[in-house]
């Protein structure tokens, strides 16, 4: 286990490196210093900017100042284009609007999904499960940004049920939520199937029918508690899913998320930001996907985490 | 040999196989051919695995028609283009957002149709009606505009209203509506001789206009007139209506050149755009999976047939790259590279090519221990000819399926990354571009987004199933699962 954690943590630190080392590779490989493009500013303030920004600096020393203000002390550096804005401080104000997303995705996809998953299960080859396997189908081949449209067309627009957009208040998250979470709450119904299908068959199921347990007992706590651990184990790479998926998002509803921050960052070239923002969702990534993967050992004692 | 005809005539479900032995003459048992050669006849044609595996597919009738589409949009994609008699960027800029549909009745204008003097009544009449009740401000509300009414015809161009004078008023404001019970806009304000407003912001050929008039005072009183209902006419100059129809003069009406989905916010065509757009997307989709998949065979290969210290260095290398979030690399990549399909093929293969090369190795992992290896290794054949002939041909089965179902994933990063602007820039057309370009108009024009939406994920689904097929067919007992 000791072993196991040890070498995840290195892996995920490696990575987080190597992201942050190609970052600032490529921020630098663009022609250009991010500067430049202020037209109206005289030559001194220009100077006097550079060397705030210390980009008069050997790219070694850069790059070790970068790096170290980074990963020593949590400081990302200021943004170029906002005035007197650190990049901590937008992640500090907007990070938690995307988690709040985030976390009512997820809990949506959590929910719905395996519940789905074991209906389809349950009632094999029937319309259930039919209608079932259409929905996650759908929402595995529908792009995230299509059915945020078409949720607000029809929802919104149309049907006048809920604000089309913006971030007060629980009705606002309803759409947002949906559109987000529904790619993962379909990969997860079609995981639960494949898994609660492979549970039916078990010897302990047909023992358990045999002891004369209730239908009900013997779907909750013979069949649903052993075939959802595997479906477990997906929530960290679809994580990733739900992460890239909200930059869209936030933006067709106008979300003040971090998600929009980036996009916006990378299109007019706010190298700072996208920097600081690239490696701060990495991390974040990288410490869910192992999070998920350490709690997954401790529930599953068949798996042997430090033999994989 | 007997063991083998049982077995395959047990999986055909044949009655051949009943033992040849001393039987009463029953009813119910019928006698085998004494003739041992046609006894030992297997009843089910000897298949290959592929052959196998291709009967089962054709059973799966949604695998089936996924693949009828995808060949199909392959063949519309790649002869499309050069079928219709519209370029994906060139512009109808007198046809904006046309409906889907046949070509629609214009107007041809002359060189004159922006002129427009402004209705202004002279000032000594305003002079005259004060002279009427001299020195006497009048604190009383101004009295409605009356007969707002049009002048001339209404045209894409131009619409032009006036209305008569009214007392008391020291200006009118015009405002402009979609629905008839709202104000909507206000346009323009003008003083209090001048009686007549020329509209020319973005009007739309088939959609009905409403123009209130109010008119106010130095107080701020106002009252409005009536409602003027306005449906436009699209208009076309002279010069753009002889490229289809010679014999068109000015004033005389013409047929639009039918745009069988419409045209977008340009006036470019948008069933030109999306088969454009199709051999776009369709080539991220299929050459970005193609490379990637080729260097996660090398790679895994590699990794799995040598093992141990080799293994271990590549796969932690391999590791990093797919904890690396996918689509936050080819975003970084994207700002350093440019835009283009070239660098969207290489930034989605940079990123995802580790992934692929893990699925292949572990498949050779399971295969470097089987007999046929060691065997061959035994008879002393060399390693690249061992992971040439014995290896691949045996992950063929898993390398298509990764392929087919890598495909929907490429195509859905394109249509991502050109729809929040990183990806194919306009002019050029792919679906991810032309959803990015209709969403801008999403309110009033919905059918400009839905229809590249709805391409995309049938096509989506589409690849999906066709994937989920092939892995059902070619490995059965994967029958179902992820």
């Amino acid at each position: 286990m000791f072993r196991y954690l040890m070498q995840r943590l290195l892996t995920g630190f490696g990575a987080l490196f190597t992201v942050a080392t190609l970052t600032f590779v490529l921020m630098h490989a663009v022609p250009g210093d991010p500067l430049r493009q202020e037209k109206n500013v005289p030559e001194s303030v220009r100077q006097n900017l550079v060397v705030k920004y210390g980009l008069d600096r050997p790219l070694l020393e850069q790059y070790g100042r970068y790096m170290s203000g980074m990963f020593l002390h949590g400081d990302f550096g200021i943004s170029f284009k906002q005035e007197n804005i650190t990049v901590n401080q937008i992640i500090r104000d907007h990070f938690w609007v995307s988690a709040l997303l985030g976390m009512l995705a997820l809990s949506f996809a959590i929910i719905v999904g395996p519940s789905l998953g074991t209906l389809a299960a349950l009632f094999r080859n029937r319309t259930p499960d039919n209608l079932a396997m259409m929905v996650a189908v759908a929402g595995i081949s529908i792009p995230s940004f299509v059915l945020a449209y078409f949720l607000q067309f029809l929802l919104a627009e149309k049907l006048k049920i809920l604000p089309s957009g913006g971030w007060d208040g629980p009705e606002t998250m309803i759409l947002p939520s949906l559109s987000l979470g529904m790619i993962v709450m379909a990969s997860m119904a079609r995981l639960m199937r494949s898994s609660m299908l492979e549970v039916i068959q078990q010897d302990y199921v047909r023992t358990a029918r045999a002891k004369g347990l209730s239908l009900m007992q013997i779907i909750v706590l013979h069949q649903i508690r052993n075939a959802i651990l595997p479906v477990v184990v997906y929530i960290g790479p679809l994580f990733a899913a739900i992460l890239t998926g909200s930059f869209v998002i936030e933006n067709i509803f106008g979300i003040p998320g971090l998600g929009q921050f980036f996009v916006n960052s990378v299109q007019e070239l706010d190298y700072t930001v996208i920097m600081g923002l690239t490696v701060f969702f990495a991390g974040f990534a990288i410490v869910v996907i192992l999070g998920v993967d350490l709690v997954y050992g401790l529930i599953d004692p068949r798996i042997r985490l430090a033999k994989k | 040999m007997s063991d083998l005809t049982q077995e395959h005539s047990n999986q055909a479900k044949s009655k051949a196989t009943v033992a040849r032995v001393d039987v009463p003459s029953d009813a119910l048992f019928t006698l085998r051919s004494k003739t041992s050669g046609a006894a030992e006849i297997i009843r089910r044609p000897s298949v290959s695995f592929w052959m196998d595996a291709w009967l089962r597919l054709k059973k799966n009738k949604i695998a089936v028609a996924s693949g009828i589409y995808v060949i199909t949009l392959i063949l519309v994609a790649a002869i499309g283009p050069e079928v219709i008699h519209y370029n994906y960027e060139e512009q109808e800029v007198w046809n904006l957002h046309q409906p889907p549909g046949n070509g629609q009745i214009a107007v041809v204008t002359g060189d004159n149709q922006y002129d427009y003097v402004p209705v202004v009544v002279e000032a000594s009449t305003a002079a005259a009606d004060s002279d009427a009740a001299p020195a006497e401000v009048s604190y009383e509300a101004p009295e409605a505009p009356v007969s707002v009414e049009l002048v001339g015809e209404a045209l894409t161009t131009g619409i032009v209203i006036k209305w008569a004078q009214v007392t008391g008023a020291d200006g009118y404001r015009v405002y402009r509506s979609t629905e008839a019970d709202t104000d909507g806009v206000p346009m323009t304000d003008t003083d209090a001789v001048t009686l007549s407003y020329q509209d020319l912001e973005s009007l739309m050929a088939g959609h009905t206009y409403y123009y209130k008039v109010f008119s106010f005072n130095a107080m701020g009183d106002s009252a409005v007139g009536t409602t003027l209902e306005v449906t436009p006419k699209l208009a076309i100059s002279l010069l753009d209506a002889q490229k289809f129809a010679p014999d068109a003069t000015v004033g005389s009406q013409v047929t639009t050149p039918s745009h069988y989905l419409g045209t977008d916010y340009l006036g470019r065509d948008l069933l030109a755009r999306l088969l454009t757009g199709a051999r776009i997307s369709l080539f991220i989709g299929l050459v970005a999976p193609l490379i990637y998949i080729f260097i996660g065979i090398v790679y895994g290969c590699v990794s799995g047939y040598f093992g141990g210290f080799i293994d271990n260095i590549m796969m932690r290398i391999a590791d990093i790259i797919t904890t690396i979030p996918d689509l936050l690399a080819v975003i970084m990549l994207q700002v350093f590279l440019g835009s283009g399909v070239a660098t969207l093929v290489i930034a989605l293969v940079m990123v995802t090519w580790a992934t692929s090369a893990r699925q292949i190795r572990g498949e050779v992992l399971r295969l470097r221990e089987s007999e046929f290896v060691y065997a061959a290794r035994v008879l002393g054949t060399p390693t690249y000819r061992i992971i040439l002939r014995h290896l691949l041909p045996n992950t063929t089965g898993t390398i298509l399926v990764l392929f087919t179902l890598a495909i929907p994933q490429a195509i859905f990063s394109e249509a991502f990354l050109s729809f929040i602007g990183l990806g194919i820039k306009p002019p050029m057309a792919s679906w991810g571009t032309v959803v990015r370009e209709g969403a801008k108009f999403f309110k009033s024009y919905p059918h400009e987004v839905f229809i590249p939406a709805v391409l995309i994920s049938v096509t989506m689904f589409a690849f999906n199933r066709l994937g989920d097929g092939m892995r059902d067919a070619l490995d059965p007992r994967l029958r179902g699962a992820e």
